[in-house]
């Protein structure tokens, strides 16, 4: 959604109804979005609070009942409670997620400043090593890192770390590159600032801004990856109740119990598009601001 | 002229460097890593292999020479059109590879047609539907075909045209039907970026000045749009398109799976699941190859077919461009198109990633 918003900008942003002087209007869609994301957060903090049954626990002759008022989103073959499940998912998908984000801002940021600040022979090795990362498709590279790694819940948001590093990399080369020749870098240089400080006082920080808009783009991205590897087998390990694993274990009764695969995957596609969505309030917010 | 050949050869130079670091450093990753698959293959308690055959493997891996031989043994090998062998079947990796390569071609054809239908006519109803609640909910569209991974869709798909209408079966190969669904999942989960960057395009074709000119002529809407903005607008999306070819083998994986095919992406799956290393490497082999080609085709390609394209100076390099009125024109006319390939792949690579 965000990249809708964004293609419409110039017709978009004149467009726009603006409450006040600075704030852009809140939407229905952008209350819905952070409204969906607090629930997150609350089952990723607390998930007991959204719901108390354990996620775990199997009951006999309870398997694959419809949605009920008992069960709201149904059960699964084991007779464990989906709506359980698909909270208590929360915390599996949305901290691999955030460990996948985590592995391509840290690699990425690195690469990036390194390539940019530098420059020269290091620029051109690092530039060419991002050619290479781009060259093979993300979930292949994905896989590759999770034969060398193993599979697991973990080594799966390491490998879609690593994949997404060649994007943030690229994004921070170039933020970077523009600000090492801005007249401030300049004038620091001039009044005697060694390399390390002008780096980190003076580019780090005002680099780092559109690399830090891109995290929730990223996150989402993240989500479907870490959702397919696991769906693939390669990634979370049963009884987790992360999400692809879900979806991949409701796939037998698609035919019986659509249920199954219909609650996480609904779940995903949401967290996904909330996640792009805050993106594109936030970028509303910077332009407003600026 | 000699800029321009130079050019050619240093960017021929920097793609077959690329593909050959690719392969390198998944050679490590894969096998100089801790946990050698061959090892673990032949060391398995579970699983043993006879000692005549374990023989027979170290002496073709040269298990006992170091890390370093081993390496140059199979890139000798590589060079001379030998893939190796498969750790989990024996079977030689490129008559695998080229099994699956087939109906994964066929496959992953079809998607980039449902790709290139869906980007064009969501692309046209974004930026040209008369009705403003039209053109809102296809600029919806990308987000929401980003936010659904393959596998969500494909199950849908499943389930509603296989299931509930009885249309395809999901079991029996019946010819040709049997590859709509599977395409048209992976044509989805491919086109959002493509779709993106195509409604960017076409917004920004639609406002440059010779459509005010077009239409003071006289000229209908629909001869405009069709014949002059969509030709302007569409160069970035055709590269993005392009480019998209390798995703496709990659996401072949995951719809191969859904859709029980029996092809690259399944192979691929298999060997992932197996830890068979050889398959792995020529199977990234491949997608980096193609992917590098493309993208070389491209950049050397635009030039020739939309002459507005000029060469972008590879970075870090004062431009050497002689001063011709004609260049310094066609820069001041198409400030854009100039760097047409580097903007779709910078603008689609953030939406892309994802998908």
């Amino acid at each position: 959604m965000t990249v809708a918003t964004r293609a419409s900008a110039p017709a978009g942003a004149r467009r726009a109804p603006r409450t006040g002087r600075g704030l852009p209007a809140i939407g229905a869609a952008d209350a819905a979005a952070v409204l969906f994301l607090v629930l997150l957060l609350i089952a990723l903090i607390a998930p007991s609070l959204l719901a108390r049954a354990d996620p775990l626990a199997a009951a006999d002759g309870q398997g694959l009942l419809a949605p009920s008022t008992a069960h709201w989103f149904g059960t699964d073959y084991l007779g464990r409670d989906v709506y359980t499940r698909v909270v208590h998912g929360a915390r599996a998908s949305l901290s691999a997620s955030a460990v996948a984000v985590a592995v391509g801002l840290a690699g990425g940021l690195t690469l990036g400043v390194v390539s940019g600040y530098l420059g020269g022979v290091v620029d051109s090795v690092i530039s060419r090593l991002i050619d290479v990362l781009l060259s093979v498709p993300g979930l292949l590279l994905s896989m590759v890192i999770v034969v060398s790694l193993g599979f697991g819940a973990v080594n799966a948001a390491i490998a879609v770390g690593i994949s997404s590093i060649a994007s943030f990399a690229r994004v921070t080369r170039s933020g970077v590159l523009t600000l090492r020749s801005s007249g401030y870098v300049e004038a620091a240089q001039h009044q005697g600032a060694s390399r390390l400080r002008t780096l980190a006082h003076h580019i780090l920080p005002n680099a780092v801004g559109p690399v830090v808009s891109l995290i929730p783009l990223q996150f989402g991205g993240a989500i479907v990856w870490i959702s397919s590897l696991s769906f693939l087998g390669f990634g979370a390990v049963p009884p987790s109740p992360e999400w692809g694993l879900q979806v991949s274990e409701g796939r037998q009764y698609l035919l019986s119990a659509p249920w199954l695969l219909l609650a996480p995957g609904v779940v995903i596609v949401l967290t996904v598009l909330s996640a792009s969505h805050l993106q594109g309030l936030w970028e509303k917010i910077r332009r407003t601001s600026n | 002229m000699l800029a321009r050949t130079r050019y050619v050869l240093t960017r021929i130079l920097q793609a077959l460097l690329v593909v050959a670091v690719t392969y390198v450093l998944t050679y490590w990753v894969l096998f100089a890593l801790p946990g050698d698959p061959v090892k673990n293959r032949l060391d398995n308690p579970q699983n043993p292999v006879p000692p005549d055959q374990a023989r027979a493997i170290i002496e073709y891996y040269n298990l006992d020479e170091p890390a370093i031989t081993q390496f140059a043994i199979t890139v000798g090998r590589l060079l001379h059109g030998d893939l190796g062998y498969s750790l989990g079947t024996g079977r030689a990796v490129s008559d695998l590879v080229l099994q699956g390569l087939g109906s994964t071609v066929v496959l992953a054809l079809v998607a980039l047609v449902v790709a290139a239908v869906i980007a064009a006519v969501v692309g046209t109803l974004a930026v040209f539907a008369p009705w403003e609640a039209v053109r809102r909910l296809a600029r919806l569209v990308p987000g929401l075909s980003l936010a659904t991974p393959s596998f969500l869709i494909g199950l849908f798909l499943l389930q509603i045209f296989s299931y509930q209408l009885g249309w395809v079966s999901a079991l029996k190969t019946e010819g040709a039907s049997t590859v709509v669904l599977p395409a048209i999942t992976l044509g989805i989960s491919v086109s959002p970026a493509i779709t993106q960057v195509l409604i960017q395009g076409l917004t920004e074709a639609s406002g440059r000045p010779f459509v005010k000119v077009l239409r003071s002529r006289g000229l209908s809407g629909g001869a405009i749009v069709g014949r002059h903005v969509f030709r302007n607008g569409s160069i970035p999306a055709l590269t993005l398109l392009a480019l998209t070819i390798a995703d496709l083998i990659a996401g072949s994986v995951i719809v191969e799976s859904v859709f029980n095919r029996a092809g690259l992406g399944y192979v691929t799956e298999q060997a992932v699941r197996s830890q068979d290393g050889p398959i792995v490497l020529a199977v990234v082999l491949l997608a980096s190859s193609l992917y590098t080609l493309i993208n070389l085709a491209t950049d050397l390609l635009y030039p020739v077919i939309d002459p507005r394209i000029g060469i972008a100076e590879p970075p870090g390099r004062p431009a050497r461009r002689t001063p011709a009125p004609v260049s310094a024109r066609a820069a001041a006319d198409a400030p854009e198109p100039a760097s047409a390939s580097a903007s779709a792949s910078a603008s689609a690579s953030a939406s892309a990633e994802g998908a």
